[in-house]
C-alpha cells in the first residue's frame, strides 16, 4: 500500500495502555508521497513545488489555503513544515516534534500547492492546492516504529492540487480602469487589487454567454495593491467583438 | 634392542613435544547475530553486542556494525531501509535517520525539529561511518515496505570490556550488550542503580519488552517496602516483576533485540549488567 506518511511510534493500543504516563514527550515521522503527484490540469509536479506539512488541532477539519499561502483557518490549522517536489513528489522528510507543541489528539495533512506562475516556473502565488487524508498524529505512549498507512488515504494516495485557492478576505471586487488597443493587441487595465491574491483576466465574444473563454491562462498575481496592473491581450485574427473582465479566483 | 629401544624413545619424545605445541588463538573473536524482526517489521528494537574488529573497546560505528545483507537499498530514502537513532545532543533527544543509499551504503539525512513559530531547525546526523553506536545503544530498524526478509544482521567483534550504558531519566532505548541471549532476572545481571519507591509499581524504574505478539510487556524493578519483613516481597526483592506483581521468569531477550527503559529515578545511573 502507498503511503504519504512514515509515523515512528505508531499506535498499537495495548502499548499505549503498557506505557501509562510515561509517554515520550518528542516524537518523529517522516513525510513523502508517492507520487507522481499532479497539478489540476494533469501536468505532473515540477522539481521545487510546494507541499506543506499542516498540522490539525483537536477535531479541527482542514480547511485549505488561500493564494498567499496563508491558511484559511489559522485559528486550527498550523503550517508545521514546508517540503519540495522532486521527481514529482514530497521529497522524504525526517520530521521530529514535540507533543508540548503538537498534540497527539491533533492530526496531519500534506498539502500540494499550484504555485506556478505566467511563465510556468514555481514560486508564485496559490493557484490551486490539493490534501491527503488527515491523518493521526503519533501516540507518544506507543514506542514502536509502525507507518500509519492504514490511516491514510487508502488507495492511490497521490495527491492532485484541483481545489482552487480562495482570494484573501475582505478582497475587494477589481475595477477595470481602460482598455486600449494597439496593432491588434488589447491592453486591459486594472485597479482595486489586494496583495496576496491572483487575477485572470475572462473573455467572450458574446455578452451574457459564459465566461468560459480565457484570454490569460496563467494568474496574474499582486504583489502591490496600490498600483494598476496591465494585461496585453494578442489579437486574434477574424475575431471583430471581444469582452473583458477581471476575475480572483478562476472559476 | 638397542635400536629399538632409541626409536621408541624417539616416537615417545615426538609425540611429548607434539602435545606441548598448543594452538595459536587470534588475538580477538568475532561473530554475527541474525536478528528477526518481531510480528510486524517495525516493531523491532536493535541493539548491537558487539564491537568494532581492532577497535580495542571504541564503540563501532553504524556502517561497520550493521550489515546491508539482505537489507533493501534505494535510491532515495523513501524506498529503502532505514535505521533511527534516539540519542541526544546539546539540545536533548534527537532522532537520527540513516538510509540505506544503493552504491552507497548507509547515509544520513536532516531531520526537520518542528519549532514554535515555524522557525525549524535542522539537524544533521554525523555520517554513518562516524557515528559511534554504543554497546547497548538501541535504535530501530525500519523496512521499507516492500521487504520481504525479516531479519537483520549484527556483526563484530566480541568485547573483552563489560557493558557501560548509561540511562538517563525518563525514556531510554537500550539492550544487553551480548552475543548471547539474556533472561530478565537471569543471577548473572546486575541492576545495581536501578530505582524502585517501595515496590510500587507506579514510580519504579520500568522496563519494556517487545514480545512474541509485538506487543510491549512491561516490568517493574521491585524492591522491598523499608520495614517490611513479609516474606512474599522477600522473594520478589531485586527483581522485574510484571503488573500482577509475580517475578518475571523465562522472559528471553534475543541477541541483537532491545528494550525500553523507563528510569523514574531523578537521577541518571550507569547500567553495568556484568555482561
Amino acid at each position: 500500500m502507498k503511503k504519504l506518511f512514515s509515523m515512528v511510534l505508531g499506535l498499537a493500543i495495548a502499548a499505549g495502555l503498557a506505557f501509562g504516563d510515561d509517554g515520550l514527550a518528542h516524537l518523529t515521522m517522516t513525510i513523502s508521497t508517492p507520487g507522481p503527484d499532479y497539478y489540476k490540469d494533469g501536468t505532473k509536479v515540477q522539481d521545487g513545488e510546494t507541499y506543506l506539512l499542516v498540522y490539525l488541532k483537536t477535531n479541527a477539519l482542514f480547511r485549505g489555503v488561500l493564494m498567499n499561502r496563508t491558511l484559511v483557518d489559522p485559528a486550527n490549522n498550523v503550517i508545521a513544515a514546508v517540503g519540495q517536489a522532486k521527481n514529482g513528489a514530497c521529497a522524504f522528510q525526517p520530521i521530529q516534534f514535540s507533543t508540548n507543541l503538537y498534540p497527539s489528539t491533533g492530526k496531519w495533512v500534506i498539502d500540494l500547492l499550484d504555485t506556478r506562475t505566467a511563465d510556468g516556473t514555481v514560486g508564485g502565488l496559490v493557484v490551486g492546492n490539493g490534501a491527503s487524508q488527515p491523518a493521526s498524529s503519533p501516540s507518544a505512549t506507543a514506542p514502536s516504529i509502525t507507518d500509519y498507512a492504514a490511516t491514510m488515504t487508502g488507495a492511490g494516495a497521490t495527491l492532485a492540487s484541483t481545489v482552487i485557492a480562495p482570494p484573501l478576505p475582505g478582497t475587494p471586487a477589481p475595477i477595470i480602469t481602460s482598455i486600449t488597443q494597439k496593432d491588434g493587441a488589447t491592453t486591459v487595465s486594472f485597479n482595486n487589487l489586494a496583495n496576496g491574491n491572483n487575477y485572470y483576466l475572462q473573455e467572450v465574444t458574446t455578452v451574457g454567454n459564459s465566461w468560459t473563454a480565457t484570454a490569460i491562462v496563467n494568474p496574474i498575481p499582486c504583489f502591490d495593491s496600490a498600483a494598476a496592473i496591465s494585461v496585453e491581450v494578442p489579437a486574434v485574427p477574424g475575431q471583430t467583438t471581444r469582452f473583458f473582465r477581471i476575475v480572483t479566483p478562476l472559476p | 634392542m638397542k635400536k629399538t629401544l632409541i626409536l621408541l624413545a624417539f616416537v615417545v619424545a615426538a609425540m611429548l613435544a607434539q602435545a606441548q605445541i598448543a594452538p595459536l588463538n587470534s588475538s580477538n573473536t568475532v561473530g554475527f547475530v541474525l536478528v528477526t524482526n518481531i510480528a510486524n517489521q517495525a516493531n523491532s528494537i536493535i541493539t548491537v553486542p558487539f564491537e568494532a574488529c581492532l577497535s580495542n573497546g571504541a564503540a563501532g560505528v553504524v556502517a561497520d556494525l550493521v550489515s546491508t545483507n539482505g537489507l533493501v537499498a534505494a535510491g532515495d530514502a523513501a524506498h529503502a531501509d532505514q535505521l533511527v537513532v534516539l540519542t541526544t545532543n546539546a539540545t536533548g533527544l534527537i532522532y537520527y535517520y540513516y538510509w540505506l543509499h544503493a552504491g552507497t551504503g548507509w547515509t544520513a539525512i536532516d531531520t526537520t525539529v518542528l519549532m514554535p513559530g515555524g522557525t525549524n531547525a535542522i539537524v544533521t546526523p554525523p555520517a554513518a561511518d562516524t557515528f559511534q553506536i554504543s554497546r547497548g545503544l538501541g535504535f530501530w530498524l525500519k523496512r521499507y515496505a516492500s521487504a520481504s526478509d525479516s531479519t537483520v544482521m549484527l556483526k563484530g567483534q566480541v568485547s573483552d570490556i563489560a557493558q557501560s550504558t548509561v540511562i538517563m531519566p525518563g525514556l531510554n532505548l537500550v539492550g544487553f550488550a551480548s552475543p548471547t541471549n539474556v533472561t530478565l532476572n537471569d543471577s548473572g545481571v546486575s541492576w545495581v542503580g536501578a530505582y524502585s519507591t517501595n515496590g510500587l509499581t507506579t514510580t519504579s524504574d520500568k522496563i519494556m519488552i517487545v514480545g512474541t505478539n509485538g506487543l510491549l510487556a512491561p516490568y517493574f524493578y521491585f524492591t522491598c517496602p523499608t520495614g517490611v519483613t513479609w516474606s512474599a516481597y522477600a522473594a520478589l526483592d531485586g527483581k522485574w516483576i510484571n503488573q500482577g506483581y509475580v517475578v518475571a521468569t523465562n522472559v528471553s531477550i534475543s541477541a541483537g533485540h532491545g528494550f525500553w527503559y523507563v528510569r523514574r529515578g531523578s537521577s541518571s545511573f550507569t547500567f553495568q549488567p556484568g555482561l
